[in-house]
């Protein structure tokens, strides 16, 4: 039996191993991997910074949804929107010297639309469906469109707002005073896609309104 | 070939390839790093700036929220039976400083609360507690190379305290001012006893608002400051002499400061037949509203509908809030019911 090594050689001196020198240095595969492996850290990382970002925002905007419904629930035409003859509201505009600016951060969707109804109606003044008027009566909520009577909807503090009203015959306790129900629905929504939106606050309320006397 | 050498395989052959990169895998792997710091460069300043808009954002909204609060607090509370100022001043120039100006908005209306103090089997017992309270909107400005430009807004505000000047006194008839507690109802009580104490309410409540705001600067006995006399004892003053200072003084002494990143503001409200009073910077207004006695009776015992008429029952304001820094800026309405019922509105 012959050995493979040569003769001159002890068939059993170690010699150092191909792998070995191998690790001083790395692969081009071993850089690949390594950069992948820090961007995907790299990404997880931002990913939480902005997970953690959006659920503050979204936790803010919750407090100021809610106070947006609150003050809706009592005022169908928050300050800023200007009343035309036609009970459409144009976006509002506070000017002063060397200062221009609107609400709707140049939209061109109108800022707030109101349509109102006279309190010394005798008949009731219902609206079709008090609890999800978007999804069952989309064209009384259009975006662009005149709501349905006694109801508003717009743009306000960053949020779509759609408020709700409606009163029976039977809530007249006076001549022209009368208990009404509300329901304000705010919206996170971009604009132009109010009906996708994420809804942030619900408020409903009854109260009484009064006209002239 | 070597086997002995160091690295040499037992044929004697270096792997000299193990040792670093071939000049392509260098430039593969310097591109490749180059490709990643820039998408990193990229993402990150994505991130910052997006971080930046949401802290931003975030920061607006709660700034909004706290006036909403101080809103709903003071306005829910408004006392109808007193006095209510509302005046604009746009572009005023300061008389020591020529190249500024400034647009300011304030309401000025008196609060009340009630907290309970005791319940027995034969009612309740509340404690009103009265105070002058002031928003005061400052927008100021700088001529710029003959332009003027806003260089920003602030909103203060500030509450009279209702027990500046109060004191145990073991003889209340000698601290029986001219004045009532609520105007002049004749007879009607003007301390009130509470934790062992006589207590007197110092902001003077005041229905009569023909007079506008500097009319507040008289204290409660019908003085104005300059009479004060702290010196004195307190047994021996004058009714005149107390030491009560005038509330506007007091309320100028309590200003704080609720935001510095408001740009404009508007404040209006809607009376109790609907009808619709809005102020804003730029134009000039004055309003005053008078109190009601509870008999539904106006200050000089006119038939009181309409001074109810003009009372608030909707407050509204408006204002936008803005940052410096980055120039986000969010505009904020909220309106607030005043006791009372709700008016119908346009009609």
């Amino acid at each position: 039996m012959t050995s493979a090594y040569p003769p001159d050689l002890p068939a059993r001196i170690p010699t150092p191993s191909p792998t070995r020198a191998l690790r001083s240095g790395f692969t081009l595969i071993e850089i690949i991997a390594s950069v992948l492996l820090f961007s995907l850290g790299a990404m997880a990382v931002i990913g939480v910074v902005m997970y953690g970002l959006s659920s503050a925002m979204k936790a803010q905007a919750g407090a100021t949804a809610w106070a947006t419904a609150l003050a809706v629930v009592k005022d169908p035409l928050p300050l800023g929107a200007v009343s035309a003859s036609n009970g459409t509201l144009t976006p509002w505009t506070w000017t002063s010297s060397g200062a221009s600016w609107s609400a709707n951060d140049g939209s061109a969707d109108p800022a707030w639309t109101y349509t109102s109804w006279p309190l010394n109606l005798a008949s009731d003044v219902l609206v079709p469906d008090m609890a999800d008027p978007i999804a069952n009566n989309p064209a009384i909520f259009s975006l662009r469109g005149a709501p349905a009577v006694g109801c508003a909807h717009g743009w306000l503090n960053g949020y779509y707002v759609e408020r709700r009203e409606q009163s029976r015959a039977s809530d007249r306790i006076g001549r022209a005073t009368r208990i009404v129900e509300v329901r304000v629905d705010v919206y996170w929504a971009s604009y132009g896609a109010a009906s996708d939106g994420r809804r942030l606050a619900t408020v409903t309320d009854r109260v009484v309104r009064q006209g002239d006397l | 070939m070597d086997p002995s050498k160091p690295g040499a395989d037992r044929l004697g052959r270096v792997p000299t390839r193990g040792l670093g990169l071939t000049l392509i895998e260098l430039l593969v792997s310097i591109g490749l790093g180059v490709v990643l710091v820039g998408l990193a460069y990229s993402a990150f300043t994505r991130v910052k700036a997006s971080t930046e808009r949401a802290t931003v954002r975030v920061d607006l909204h709660a700034s909004a929220s706290v006036l909403r609060s101080h809103m709903q607090r003071d306005f829910g509370n408004l006392a109808p039976s007193l006095a209510f100022f509302a005046r604009s001043r746009p572009q005023v120039v300061d008389a020591s400083n020529p190249s500024r100006k400034t647009d300011t908005i304030e309401v000025v209306f008196m609060l009340t609360t009630a907290p309970l103090v005791s319940q027995s089997n034969f009612g309740e017992q509340f404690k009103s507690d009265y105070h002058w309270v002031r928003w005061r909107f400052v927008r100021a400005w700088r001529d710029v190379a003959g332009t003027w430009k806003p260089i920003g807004g602030r909103l203060y505000r500030s509450s009279s305290r209702p027990s500046r000047s109060w004191r145990t006194l073991s003889n209340a008839t000698a601290f029986k001012a001219p004045g009532p507690l609520i105007d002049p109802v004749p007879g009607y009580q003007q301390w009130t006893s509470y934790a062992g104490r006589e207590w007197f309410n110092m902001p003077r409540p005041l229905r009569d608002a023909s007079q506008g705001i500097e009319s507040l600067e008289n204290n409660r006995y019908g003085m104005d400051t300059t009479v004060v006399d702290p010196t004195s004892a307190p047994l021996n003053r004058t009714t005149a002499a107390y030491g009560d200072i005038g509330d506007l003084t007091d309320l100028d002494s309590t200003e704080e400061l609720v935001t510095d990143r408001m740009r404009d503001f508007a404040i209006g409200w809607v009376d109790a037949h609907g009808a619709v009073t809005t102020l804003s910077t730029g134009v000039a207004a004055d309003h005053r509203i008078d109190g009601l006695y509870v008999d539904v009776t106006g200050p000089a015992g006119n038939p009181a509908l309409a001074q109810l008429a003009r009372r608030p029952r909707v407050m509204r304001v408006a204002f936008g809030l803005a940052d410096g820094k980055t120039g986000i800026a969010q505009d904020f309405s909220f309106s607030v019911a005043t006791p009372g019922l709700q008016p119908q509105i346009g009609q």
